[in-house]
C-alpha cells in the first residue's frame, strides 16, 4: 500500500494567512469539547468567587466521590451515542448488578456467600449480559434504540424490584462489613507494580513533552505554539510528578523513612485502608523527600523486613478512602473511585480516538450505510457498544456497593437521563458520528462543579435537576455556536 | 444475418452475475438481471432512473443480498455477503447515495475500514495516524486531487470535492473492479475529465470497470460494452461499434431493440422494426 504512494509531491497546508482568532476559532470548531470547557471555565469561577467552601478538597472530594460513578455510566452512553444508539436502559442494568453483587456476595440463606472475585464477575457477567440482550434486539428488529431501550429500562427494573421484593434493601452483614475481604500482597508484587509505574509515567512523560516539542517546532501559527507550549508544560509537570510520586511509593516498600525522620503514620496498620499497612504512600511525596535527603546527609535507613504480607481490603481498592490525601494533609475524602473513573475515561478514549475500532464506531454512528457499504460490520459495533455500555453500567454498580455497602432494587433510577445530559453537554451529538469522553468528563463534573456549588450557595437542592436542564440547553446552544464557525 | 456483427467477448468474465433477483417488499427492482464484466474493459450501465443500476451494483458489492440469482468470481459461483468480502476480491465501488462520512476527517474516510496499523496490543489495532494523513493526502494527489488538508472534515467539503475523494479511494484500493456509480454528477468539466481519464486508465491495466452515468457523452467516451436495464429487466449488452447515442437513448427510454441489434438483446427483450 505505501509503495504504490512514495515519492509524490507533499501539500504544505497553508495557515500562515489564518489570524489568531481564526485558529482558535477553527481549533475550537474541530473540538466536541470546546463548549464544555467554556462553560466548565465559567461555572468553576463562579462558584469559586462567589462561595468560600466551594474549591476546598472536602467539597471537590465528595462531589468527585459521587460524579465518577455517574461518570463510568455516562462513558458508556457516549460511546454508544458516538455509535448512533442510545441506551435509555443503563440505570435499570446498574440496578440489576447492584443486586447481583450484593445477592452472591451475602448469600442471605439462600447459598453461601460467595467470594468477592465471583461476585464481581458474575456482576459485569449480568451487565455484559443485559447490554447483549439491548443490541441483539435492535439488530434483529431494527427498531431505534430509543424504543428498545425505553422497553427493556422497564423490564430490567422490573427484575431488580421483584428480586428485592422480599428481602428489600441488600446489606452487607455486620460481619462482612468489619472483616471486608482482603487481598494480600507481597511487598515484592507491589514494588512491581509500583515499579512498573514508575517506569509507565516515565515513559509517558517523555513521550508527552518530545510530542509537544515537535509540535512547537512544526507549527508557524502563535496559537498553535502558545496551545503546544502551554499543554506541554502542564501535562509534563503532571505526568512528571506522578513519576515521581510512584518511585518514591517503589523506594518506600524497600526503605523505612519513618526510622529516619518522626512521620506520624496514621492509620498505617488498620487493614481497611487502601495500600496503607506496609509501602506507606502516606510517606509519599514530601516525607519521603526529605527522608531520601536524610539518607544521604546521615546515611541511617533502616531496610524493611520484606517477609510480611501487605493486606488491602477489597472494598478499598474499588471505592474507599484514598488515605494518602488524608494523610498528606489535605483534608476530604477523595476515594479510588475516581482513579477508576480517570482509567475507563483514558482507555475508552484511546480506543476512539486512536484505535480501527474507534474508527469504526465514529464511521457507524456518522452514517451507518455508507460505513456498511465500505466494508464496516456496522451491527457488530452496535452490539459491542450496547456490551461495553452495560458492562460499565455494571462496573459502576459495584462499585456504588463498594461504598454504600448496600444495593436495592431502584438504584440507579434516572442516572440514564443525567448520563446523556453529560455527555451532551460535553459535545456529542445525540444522533450519533461525533463526540468525545474528555467532553463528557468535563460534563460530568460541571453536572457535579453545579450541584455542590448550588447547594452551598444556599439553593434549594430540590431545583438541582432544573439547574442541570438550563445548562444542558445552553450547553448544547454554545456548542452548535462553536461548531458553525467551522 | 448477412452482414458481420462483432461478437462480445469470449474470453471467462471476472464477473458474471446470472439470473439476479432482488425485491424490496413488492417492488421488483431486479427481475433476472444477467450481467458480465470482463477484464480490461469498461462496461456502461445504463437505465432511466428507478431501472435499477444502483440495486445491481448493491447486489454485487454485498450491501443488499439477491432475492435468488448467483454470483460467478471468474468462473467460480461465490456468495458476497457483505461489502468487505467484495472488496476482499478486489473490487471497489463509489456509490450513488452511500459515500463517505460527513463528520469525520477525509484521511479516516480514505482509511475506513482498512486504516494503518502502527502497533497490535492483542485485539487492539493502534492506528498510525500520521502515516494515515500523508498517506490519504498523497494518494489523492497523485491522481490529481488537491485538498487542503486531510485532518479536515468531509462535511467541510463541496460536492464535488467529496466524489473526488470517494473516486479516489476507490481508484486507490480497487484491484481487480472498479464500480462507479453516478461518479461526475458533481463534478466540474476538468474533474469529469481526470475521472474519464483514471477509468480508461483502470481498464488498460486490466481491471474490469463498470460506469453507470445518465450522461450519453461521458459513457459514449469511455466505455466499450453497453448494458441496458429497463425497469429491473436487461435490455441488453451492446458493443460501442454497433451503436450510437440515439440508439443508445431510445433503447434506454422505451427498453425496445432494433432489429438489427437482436443478436445483442436479452432473453424476452421487445424487438421492433425500425
Ligand atoms: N432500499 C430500497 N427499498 C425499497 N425500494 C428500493 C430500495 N432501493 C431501491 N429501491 C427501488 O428499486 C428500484 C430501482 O432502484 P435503483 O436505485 O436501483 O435505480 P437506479 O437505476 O439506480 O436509478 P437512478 O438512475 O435514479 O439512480 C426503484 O424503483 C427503487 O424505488
Ligand atoms: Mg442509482
Amino acid at each position: 500500500m505505501t509503495e504504490t504512494v512514495a515519492g509524490g509531491p507533499k501539500v504544505k497546508v497553508k495557515l500562515e494567512d489564518l489570524s489568531f482568532w481564526q485558529t482558535l476559532r477553527a481549533r475550537m470548531a474541530n473540538s466536541p469539547e470546546a463548549g464544555a470547557l467554556i462553560g466548565f471555565a465559567f461555572v468553576f469561577l463562579f462558584f469559586a468567587i462567589t462561595t468560600p467552601t466551594f474549591f476546598t478538597p472536602a467539597s471537590m472530594a465528595s462531589m468527585l466521590t459521587k460524579q465518577s460513578v455517574q461518570g463510568i455510566v455516562a462513558v458508556g452512553i457516549t460511546f454508544l451515542m458516538i455509535a448512533g444508539e442510545f441506551d435509555l436502559s443503563v440505570g435499570s442494568i446498574l440496578g440489576v448488578a447492584g443486586i447481583v453483587f450484593g445477592q452472591l456476595l451475602i448469600g442471605e440463606g439462600l447459598f453461601d456467600p460467595l467470594p468477592i472475585g465471583i461476585a464481581f464477575i458474575a456482576a459485569l457477567g449480568s451487565g455484559i449480559l443485559l447490554g447483549l440482550l439491548n443490541g441483539v434486539i435492535l439488530v434483529l428488529t431494527r427498531i431505534p434504540s430509543f424504543i428498545v431501550t425505553l422497553g427493556t429500562l422497564l423490564a430490567y427494573r422490573a427484575l431488580a424490584l421483584t428480586a428485592t421484593s422480599e428481602t428489600g434493601i441488600l446489606r452487607l452483614p455486620p460481619e462482612l462489613r468489619e472483616n471486608p475481604p482482603l487481598f494480600f500482597f507481597s511487598p515484592w508484587v507491589i514494588a512491581v507494580i509500583a515499579l512498573g509505574l514508575t517506569i509507565l509515567f516515565a515513559a509517558l512523560t517523555f513521550i508527552f513533552v518530545r510530542g509537544r516539542i515537535r509540535h512547537l517546532k512544526a507549527n508557524v501559527l502563535p496559537l498553535e505554539k502558545i496551545l503546544a507550549g502551554f499543554t506541554g508544560l502542564i501535562g509534563g509537570v503532571i505526568t512528571a510528578t506522578l513519576t515521581i510520586v510512584f518511585f518514591m511509593w517503589f523506594a518506600s516498600i524497600f526503605l523505612d523513612f519513618s526510622a529516619v525522620i518522626d512521620i506520624d503514620f496514621g492509620n498505617f496498620n488498620q487493614p481497611r485502608t487502601l495500600v496503607a499497612s506496609y509501602p506507606s504512600p502516606e510517606a509519599i511525596p514530601e516525607d519521603a523527600t526529605t527522608a531520601i535527603f536524610t539518607f544521604f546527609s546521615d546515611g541511617e535507613l533502616i531496610p524493611k523486613d520484606m517477609g510480611s504480607l501487605i493486606e488491602v481490603s477489597a472494598f478499598d481498592i474499588m471505592n474507599g478512602p484514598l488515605t494518602f490525601f488524608r494523610d498528606a494533609g489535605i483534608a476530604g475524602n477523595f476515594r479510588s473511585v475516581t482513579i477508576w473513573f480517570l482509567l475507563v475515561v483514558i482507555a475508552v478514549a484511546f480506543i476512539l480516538n486512536h484505535t480501527k475500532y474507534g474508527n469504526a464506531v465514529f464511521a457507524t454512528g456518522g452514517a451507518g450505510e455508507a460505513a456498511r457499504a465500505q466494508g464496516i460490520p456496522v451491527d457488530r459495533v452496535r452490539i459491542i457498544n450496547f456490551v461495553v455500555c452495560g458492562f460499565l453500567a455494571a462496573f459502576a454498580a459495584t462499585l456504588e456497593f463498594a461504598r454504600q455497602g448496600s444495593a436495592s432494587g431502584d438504584r440507579g433510577t434516572g442516572w440514564e437521563l443525567e448520563a446523556i445530559a453529560a455527555a451532551v453537554i460535553g459535545g456529542s451529538l445525540l444522533s450519533g458520528g461525533y463526540g468525545s469522553i474528555y467532553g463528557t468528563l468535563i460534563g460530568v463534573i460541571l453536572a457535579g462543579m453545579l450541584s455542590t456549588g448550588l447547594v452551598q450557595l444556599g439553593v434549594p437542592a430540590a431545583g438541582f435537576r432544573g439547574y442541570i436542564g438550563v445548562i444542558l440547553i445552553v450547553a448544547v446552544v454554545i456548542n452548535n455556536l462553536v461548531r458553525r464557525q467551522r | 444475418m448477412s452482414e458481420h456483427l462483432p461478437d462480445l467477448p469470449q474470453d471467462e468474465p471476472l464477473i458474471y452475475m446470472k439470473d439476479i433477483r432482488r425485491q424490496f417488499g413488492t417492488i421488483v427492482a431486479l427481475d433476472g438481471v444477467d450481467f458480465k464484466v470482463w477484464g480490461g474493459k469498461v462496461i456502461g450501465l445504463l437505465g432511466d432512473n428507478g431501472a435499477g443500476k444502483s440495486t445491481l451494483i448493491k447486489v454485487l458489492m454485498g450491501v443488499y443480498t439477491p432475492t435468488s440469482g448467483q454470483i460467478y468470481w471468474e468462473g467460480q459461483p461465490v456468495r458476497i455477503n457483505s461489502p468487505q468480502e467484495a472488496q476482499n476480491l478486489g473490487i471497489e465501488a463509489v456509490y450513488q447515495d452511500l459515500a463517505l462520512i460527513p463528520l469525520m476527517s477525509i484521511a479516516r474516510n480514505f482509511y475506513l475500514g482498512r486504516e494503518p496499523v502502527r502497533r497490535q496490543i492483542g485485539p487492539i489495532k493502534i492506528l498510525d495516524q500520521e502515516a494515515m494523513e500523508r498517506q490519504a493526502e498523497e494518494a489523492l494527489l497523485e491522481i490529481g486531487i488537491h485538498i487542503r488538508s486531510p485532518k479536515h472534515p468531509v462535511g467541510s467539503l463541496s460536492g464535488g470535492e467529496r466524489q473526488s475523494v470517494a473516486i479516489g479511494r476507490a481508484v486507490y484500493f480497487g484491484k481487480r473492479v472498479l464500480i462507479l456509480d453516478e461518479p461526475t454528477s458533481a463534478l466540474s468539466i476538468g474533474e469529469t475529465r481526470k475521472v474519464l481519464n483514471y477509468t480508461t486508465a483502470a481498464a488498460e491495466r486490466g481491471m474490469g470497470v463498470i460506469f453507470i452515468t445518465h450522461n450519453i457523452f461521458h459513457v459514449f467516451e469511455v466505455a466499450d460494452i453497453f448494458t441496458v436495464i429497463y425497469h429491473g429487466r436487461k435490455v441488453g449488452d451492446f458493443p460501442k461499434e454497433m451503436v450510437d447515442q440515439e440508439t443508445v437513448a431510445e433503447m434506454i427510454m422505451t427498453g425496445q431493440v432494433p432489429r438489427r441489434l437482436e443478436k445483442y438483446a436479452a432473453d424476452g427483450a421487445s424487438i421492433i422494426d425500425d
